[in-house]
């Protein structure tokens, strides 16, 4: 599932409809963004992105989640519109 | 009866809590960890209910250090009663967790809290309707305005009385329960917590979870896992996803859709708040507004700790003449009394100028939701030292003074990110360590010399922590923070918490101040002293300085700023420079702020992290100091 279609969530732009298509780091990854409700699947948004390769922001349901870099690089997102 | 408070952080969890039961609660640990949690007995109308505020958890599905905690809890202290509470403004995000405790064996109480915030944000949830969909109360409330508190009381009191019909609430969508039922079947002799219910643990063993399912020993899974992965391959096959991530999505499906049916759409308020993040998150003036907030800090802590300092000690000063009045100088009784009085102002000295103004302002941050944004810009240079964003809090606190700074370090999420947090709070010159190295070093050295000790220091921290964190990696690989909308704090609610804390200190801490100033008092009045210093002496030779500053290491663990009293009180001068070569002033300054941690810190210390982190803490400090101050001194004769 590596080398799932998509974009990195951290180069798509701000505030568009994304989704989750897929995510590296195998089940130890699915179970980390699952403690915030996150899986593939998942509809959200990028709302932020914080500078010196800082955390990013995104909105799920309207909730906002910092994820750390080094995470975020790890999924993937398709523009939804 | 006892009465257990599980939900999502942020929903209002611990303000319901203080306003039920606060006024008697106490502090407890899990077994083994750091994780605290709120305990308090109270009677609610007329029938005595043990309230337990746990750790805020998103969900069960992922057991880290918290999810443990709180899996550890249900299972092992039985409860009588569940209050899932659930923001009312995010419901659907909420509702995933409920259906996961109502396949719990306990009767459930929901608390649909911040019903307020979701009516600005233009949403009104039926209750009744939740409630009949769910099978268990729902009571809506506005906590930090104590609505619907009353009824929630009654709720929680006739919970017990409930029929637990073991086919209450939520499910799963059809073609997933078909598969629970499937597997359900195969499991139902098999040996599991009794609380839990047949279904909850094939959900579990479907996602491949099992934690709290071998708590009271195995669950001998060795003659099912063939099934279980035959029916785990179908899932994912049908689904083209991993097990966990379909079981997930379809809670939330059914979240969703029972959201949908109970929730009205009304008005939306625009709030201001809700755009402030375009400015304090931005690349430019995230960072402007941060350093301002950091600046206002070290104003408090140094500023308005010190202004209101003075004039306390003033006060004391003339209370301790009045109280002293009567006694003649050079007694028993006149030591013990003054040094008792000395420690009940040393107490104070910590209290009111710097306890209660740093929790405050940390409480404050906190329920105002800056302090996750705080964290949020921060936390590319806390990665740095192998720590996350979270952890610069404790951080600051520290520059004004270690025990709010180790108080603070609760908001971190990990036992290893906590103590890493610790250690580093301890290492930070507090305002009283910066009174020495200014008032020793900054006064006879200059300036830059004592810049050179904060510079130092600061080094020092990098390499500890980074050391730390290689040596004890983390159970999670990075940041995954909730960042809450702007909320107006409440005014109540959060001296309320402060005051909590604070009794904390003032019930453990203060009284140790007290007995080991009356020690040191007694010590000196039977001219041990000497003894005292010649026991150091290896040490202050080691570190090439005069025997006679052996005491006043010693005072300085009971505060920080009495090892440069003492100092000239040992030396018999003000004029320390006459006394004392540079390099001597150096090493002691250095060796000071370096260490062992005052006893109000090691008293706290112990209270956050256990005695044994305590002592490997004070001990770490102890190592550090005394290499830095040898080195200084061998580098520099
Ligand atoms: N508007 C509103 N704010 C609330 C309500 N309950 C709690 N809060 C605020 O929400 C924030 C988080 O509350 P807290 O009790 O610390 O949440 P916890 O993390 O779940 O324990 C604080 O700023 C509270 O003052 C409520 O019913 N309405």
């Amino acid at each position: 599932m590596i080398d799932t279609p998509g974009e990195l969530l951290t180069n798509v732009p701000r505030n568009r409809k994304l989704k989750i298509t897929g995510l590296e780091g195998g089940s130890r990854m699915r179970q980390f963004i699952r403690r915030m409700g996150l899986s593939i699947g998942s509809e959200i948004k990028l709302v932020n992105s914080a500078p010196f390769a800082g955390p990013i922001l995104i909105e799920q349901n309207g909730n906002k989640t910092a994820i750390g870099r080094g995470m975020a690089l790890k999924i993937k997102v398709e523009v939804l519109e | 009866m006892k009465a257990v408070l599980v939900g999502p952080p942020n929903t209002g969890k611990s303000t319901v809590f203080n306003a039920i039961a606060g006024y008697k609660s106490v502090v407890s640990n899990f077994p083994g960890t750091t994780v605290k949690f709120m305990r308090s007995t109270v009677r609610l109308g007329g029938k005595s209910v043990e309230m337990v505020d746990l750790p805020g958890v998103y969900n069960l599905t992922a057991p880290y250090e918290i999810e443990r905690s709180v899996l550890d809890y249900l299972i092992d202290e039985d409860p009588d009663v569940i209050v899932n509470i659930l923001n009312a403004s995010q419901l659907e995000s909420g509702l995933p967790l409920t259906m996961e405790l109502l396949d719990y064996h306990i009767p459930m109480v929901v608390v649909l809290n911040m019903t307020d915030e979701a009516l600005r944000n233009g949403q009104k949830v039926n209750s009744d309707k939740l409630g009949q969909m769910l099978g268990v109360p729902v009571i809506e409330t506005v906590a930090t305005k104590h609505k619907g508190l009353p009824e929630l009381v009654e709720a929680i009191r006739h919970a017990p009385k409930q029929n637990l019909v073991t086919d209450r609430g939520i499910s799963y969508t059809a073609e997933i329960e078909a598969v629970i039922d499937e597997l359900s079947a195969y499991i139902e002799n098999m040996s599991i917590p009794e609380v839990l219910s047949t279904r909850y643990a094939a959900a579990r063993l479907l996602e491949g979870e099992s934690y709290e399912l071998s708590k009271n020993g195995s669950i001998g899974t060795n003659g099912l896992s063939n099934t279980i992965q035959q029916m785990q391959h179908r899932l994912e096959k049908d689904k083209q996803l991993p097990v966990d991530t379909v079981l997930l999505r379809d809670r939330q499906q059914t979240a969703a859709d029972l959201a949908d049916q109970v929730i009205d759409e009304t008005a939306v308020e625009a709030r201001l708040l809700d755009r402030l993040d375009e400015w304090l998150l931005h690349p430019i003036w995230g960072y402007v507004v941060l350093f301002g907030v950091l600046v206002g800090l070290f104003y408090i802590a140094f500023g308005v700790g010190a202004m209101m300092e003075e004039p306390l000690l003033e006060g004391y000063h003339l209370l301790e003449q009045q109280l002293l009045g009567g006694l003649i100088p050079g007694t028993l009784w006149y030591v013990v009394i003054q040094s008792g009085l000395s420690g009940v102002g040393a107490g104070i000295a910590i209290v009111l100028p710097y306890l209660v103004p740093l929790l405050f302002l940390l409480t404050l941050l906190e329920d105002v939701g800056y302090l996750p944004r705080m964290a949020y810009l921060t936390d590319s240079f806390m990665n740095k030292v192998g720590l996350q964003g979270s952890a610069i809090m404790p951080a600051m606190l520290g520059y004004g003074c270690s025990v709010p700074a180790i108080m603070a370090t609760r908001i971190l999420n990990s036992t290893r990110d906590k103590i890493i947090a610790a250690v580093m709070s301890t290492l930070i010159p507090c305002s009283a360590r910066s009174v020495v190295i200014m008032g020793l070093v900054g006064y006879y050295l200059g300036v830059p010399a004592a810049l050179a000790i904060y510079g130092l220091n600061i080094l020092v921290i990098a390499v500890t922590s980074r050391v730390l964190s290689a040596l004890m990696p983390s159970e999670m690989p990075g940041m995954l923070m909730e960042v809450p909308p702007y909320r107006m704090p409440s005014l109540r609610s959060a001296l309320q918490k402060v005051w909590y804390r604070v009794r904390e200190f003032v019930t453990i801490a203060w009284p140790l101040l007290v007995a080991g100033s009356i020690l040191l008092g007694i010590a000196q009045f039977y001219g041990l002293e000497k003894s005292i210093n010649a026991a150091l002496s290896p040490l202050t030779l080691l570190l090439g300085l005069p025997v006679a500053t052996g005491i006043t290491l010693i005072f300085g663990v009971l505060r920080k700023e009495l090892s440069l009293i003492m100092l000239m009180q040992a030396l018999g001068t003000h004029q320390i420079a006459a006394v004392l070569t540079s390099t001597q002033i150096m090493t002691f300054a250095i060796f000071v702020t370096f260490y062992l941690p005052c006893l109000a810190t090691l008293v706290v210390l112990r209270k956050e992290l256990g005695t044994r982190w305590a002592v490997t803490i004070a001990a770490i400090t102890l190592i550090i100091a005394l290499t830095l101050a040898t080195s200084m001194r061998l580098i520099f004769t």
